[in-house]
């Protein structure tokens, strides 16, 4: 007979185990520090400005938003800080200042409070927002010479992008968003997270690995596979934005329909399409469809008899 | 019969793109231009104003089982007048619009004006409301539009308005843009209206 | 029965008076429409070539599959040149352009006379992707090396493949080829031209806000890179960075370009 795991079950009065809004967030905050650290590093004090605006003003406008609807002011659980973080470090380091602010706006006012506030968002507020952002100005969210994945106006060997060494890639010495390049600062990051229980395992090793594996069958050779992994902001993604609590499914095989879902997305844009940047719209689509995916995973409720149709 | 009721009942208590949410497919598709909004406003007001009178007229010879064809028949030949009509004296503006002024047609308005109202109504008073829906309709895909240019091109008809450095919003011009904004509109219709209505109770 | 015939006769009358009234009309806007439409195709045709009138002539459609109409355009016997009528799949629909070349073999003018699409065309983008094409030799290599239009690939490549298809009937059917030194002189060659002329090699794209203004144009080489600076210098790099010629401020302007985005490429 087999070894029914054992579930503890316990009824009240339960003790508080001390995790805050706030407290997950610093978590994710101090998750972030090395990423952008290094964006600063190699892209210049201009990237330090982005960040600092894009912080501010989402906490500004979270502020406002408090100040019109006359609700008490939500900008101490540093949920506005994350958000502006993310935008940043998804934009070019050359954009002018005032479009973070727009996006931050985008991002705060009508992808979160608008539908709810926190929790209750049912995309990434800050790929949401930058998906706008993209479509809205698109010279200048493209920002740097040479973006690796095509997206030059130009059909030249260089723009292309296919030419930077393995090493560059990975330590980061390579044109693209501020907070994208540095995949050792990201891993860093997210092994933080999965250290302090922040985010689960199951959607960025899903992700990474179904992209990974998609990528080898389609470009034949593992090398390949790995560049593309390394390329655009994928590491970023699957990390920080697809394990959104409020955007992502909360059942195990839910999240890892999420995390497969996508990669295949991620890999259709980037094989098929034009698109410069796969990774945010492959997520915000399974955004879209994560409430379906968490429906039809519903684990089975003890003691339910399946009812003949 | 208070004809000023009918007609604002139309533009403002009854707005078919703000209240009734009717008419969306060419809201959404031609908003990108303020002019767009004007002509395709205009066009649909001619078609509501004429097919509810001439649906008026006959709604005793209209036997109930065959209603609906025979709207459509209606509806169908006012457009088809408007589309030649613009096709020869106003080509630049029958490009523009394009596939949209047949699809005045389907424009729910039409038929949901025919149905509720010139159906059951005499011809003056449906007469009016279509003028008034019509009105109503082309204020608020104009506003719509105009938001829409100025975002996304930084002119309104064609007028530069805005300073030169001004980077223009080019979702603003896509339908998923045209989405956001009209849903924002929709927004701040219904809050002033509850607004109002909370604060003098009829 | 009789019920579904005296609902059938009503909406037949129904019918009849609408299909009347339909007729009228048309009668009254026929003409306007049918004189609108011819005014819209010459006006494309002039549009992109000066002549007296346009004489139709055969082509083969098969082979050239974007090419809906072939004109001579004459100016009173003689032959000015050819104006193509194109249609190529865009984004949301066909692409209709209008392309001149004159009898010497260079790209007169071109003009999109009918499109759906999003963005791109139609837009403050359009005139400058266009305007690279006029003056160009009828030769595919002008297609080849056009830029496209910011966030407007699939509309680029429509007008592109059209062009293709047109330069190409050019050269095949008509023989058409333009005299290498043709319109020299006629105005300065753009820094590009100039480097390209002196360097060969690839133009690379570059976005002005990126701080470096007075970057005219980089052109990529077997050595490295050429760089026109807006001072008139050329400023050559080798592939490492290295100062291969030139000196002064517009040097270290170079390099620090260099240094910035052209860094270590396999």
């Amino acid at each position: 007979m087999q070894t029914a795991k054992v579930w503890r079950v316990a009824s009240s009065p339960h003790i508080h185990a001390g995790r805050t809004v706030r407290g997950i967030m610093l978590d994710v905050i101090v998750a972030l520090l090395p990423a952008g650290a290094f964006g600063v590093a190699w892209f210049g004090v201009r990237a330090l400005w982005v960040i600092a605006v894009s912080v501010a003003s989402a906490v500004a406008w979270e502020a406002l938003w408090c100040w019109l609807v006359k609700k008490p002011c939500t900008v101490g659980d540093l949920s506005a800080v994350v958000t502006g973080l993310l935008l940043a470090y998804n934009l070019p380091a050359t954009v002018p200042l005032w479009l973070p602010v727009v996006g931050t706006g985008l991002a705060i006012v009508l992808v979160k409070q608008c539908f709810g506030g926190l929790g209750q968002n049912f995309m990434n507020p800050a790929l949401a927002a930058r998906a706008i952002l993209m479509s809205s100005w698109v010279g200048l969210m493209s920002g740097n010479a040479y973006t690796l994945v095509d997206a030059a106006t130009s059909a030249t060997p260089l723009a292309q992008g296919a030419d930077y060494a393995l090493e560059a890639l990975f330590w980061g010495t390579i044109p693209g968003c501020i907070g994208e390049v540095c995949k050792p600062a990201l891993l860093a990051g997210g092994l933080y997270l999965l250290a302090r229980g922040v985010i689960s395992w199951r959607i960025p090793v899903t992700m990474l690995a179904v992209s990974f594996g998609l990528f080898w069958i389609s470009l034949g050779s593992a090398e390949g596979a790995l560049r593309q992994v390394l390329s655009g902001g994928l590491l970023l993604g699957a990390f920080f934005m697809a394990t959104d609590y409020a955007s992502s499914p909360t059942t195990p095989v839910g999240r890892l329909i999420m995390g497969a879902g996508c990669a295949l997305v991620l890999f259709v844009i980037r094989t098929f399409s034009a698109l410069p940047e796969g990774c945010s719209y492959a997520i915000l689509f399974m955004n879209l469809a994560a409430p379906l995916i968490e429906r039809f995973t519903q684990p089975r409720v003890f003691g339910e008899v399946k009812r003949r149709a | 019969m208070n004809a000023k009721k009918i007609l604002l009942n139309g533009i403002l208590h009854e707005n078919p793109t703000f209240r009734l949410v009717l008419g969306m497919c060419p809201t959404l598709a031609i908003t990108y231009q303020a002019a767009n909004g004007v002509a395709m406003g205009l066009a649909t007001t001619f078609v509501l104003v004429f097919s509810n009178l001439v649906i008026s007229l006959l709604r005793r010879w209209i036997p109930d089982q065959i209603r609906i064809p025979a709207f459509v028949i209606v509806i169908a030949t006012f457009v088809t007048v408007v589309e030649m009509v613009m096709h020869a004296f106003l080509p630049d503006l029958y490009d523009t619009l394009g596939v949209f002024i047949s699809l005045i047609v389907v424009n729910c308005i039409i038929f949901a004006r025919a149905e509720s109202f010139a159906f059951k109504n005499r011809p003056f008073a449906s007469v009016l409301d279509g003028l008034g829906m019509g009105l109503g309709f082309t204020l608020a895909i104009t506003l719509l539009s105009c938001l829409r240019e100025l975002l996304g091109a930084g002119t309104v008809f064609g007028a530069h308005v805005l300073p030169e450095g001004f980077q223009p919003m080019a979702i603003a011009v896509q339908p998923a843009g045209g989405f956001i904004l009209l849903g924002l509109l929709l927004a701040a219709v219904t809050a002033l209206s509850n607004r109002s209505r909370k604060e003098a109770p009829r | 029965m009789r019920n579904v015939a005296r609902l059938a006769l009503r909406l037949m009358l129904f019918s009849l008076a609408a299909g009347l009234l339909l007729a009228g009309v048309n009668a009254l806007t026929e003409k306007p429409i049918a004189e609108n439409l011819a005014r819209k195709q010459n006006a494309g045709r002039a549009a992109v070539m000066d002549a007296d009138h346009f004489v139709p002539i055969e082509y083969d459609a098969q082979a050239y599959p974007n090419i809906t109409a072939l004109y001579e355009a004459r100016n009173g016997e003689k032959l000015a040149g050819y104006v193509y009528e194109l249609c190529a799949a865009g984004y949301a629909g066909d692409v209709r352009l209008a392309l001149g070349v004159s009898a010497a073999g260079r790209i007169t003018g071109i003009a999109v006379t009918a499109h759906t699409e999003t963005k791109g065309l139609g837009s403050a983008d359009e005139a400058p992707f266009l305007q690279q094409f006029v003056g160009s030799p009828a030769a595919p290599d002008t297609v080849t090396q056009a830029d496209a239009m910011t966030g407007a690939t699939v509309s680029s490549n429509a007008v592109k493949t059209a062009v293709a298809c047109a330069l190409s009937h050019c050269q095949d059917a008509l023989d058409l080829r333009a005299a290498p030194e043709d319109e020299a002189g006629a105005e300065a060659p753009s820094p590009l031209e100039g480097l390209l002329a002196s360097y060969g090699g690839v133009q690379l794209d570059l976005f002005a806000h990126l701080g470096f203004e007075d970057v005219e144009a980089i052109v990529e080489t077997e050595e490295g890179f050429a760089f026109a600076m807006d001072g008139g210098e050329t400023i050559l790099l080798a592939r490492d960075g290295s100062l291969l010629s030139g000196n002064g401020a517009a040097a270290q302007r170079a390099e620090a370009f260099f240094a910035r985005y052209l860094r270590e490429v396999k």
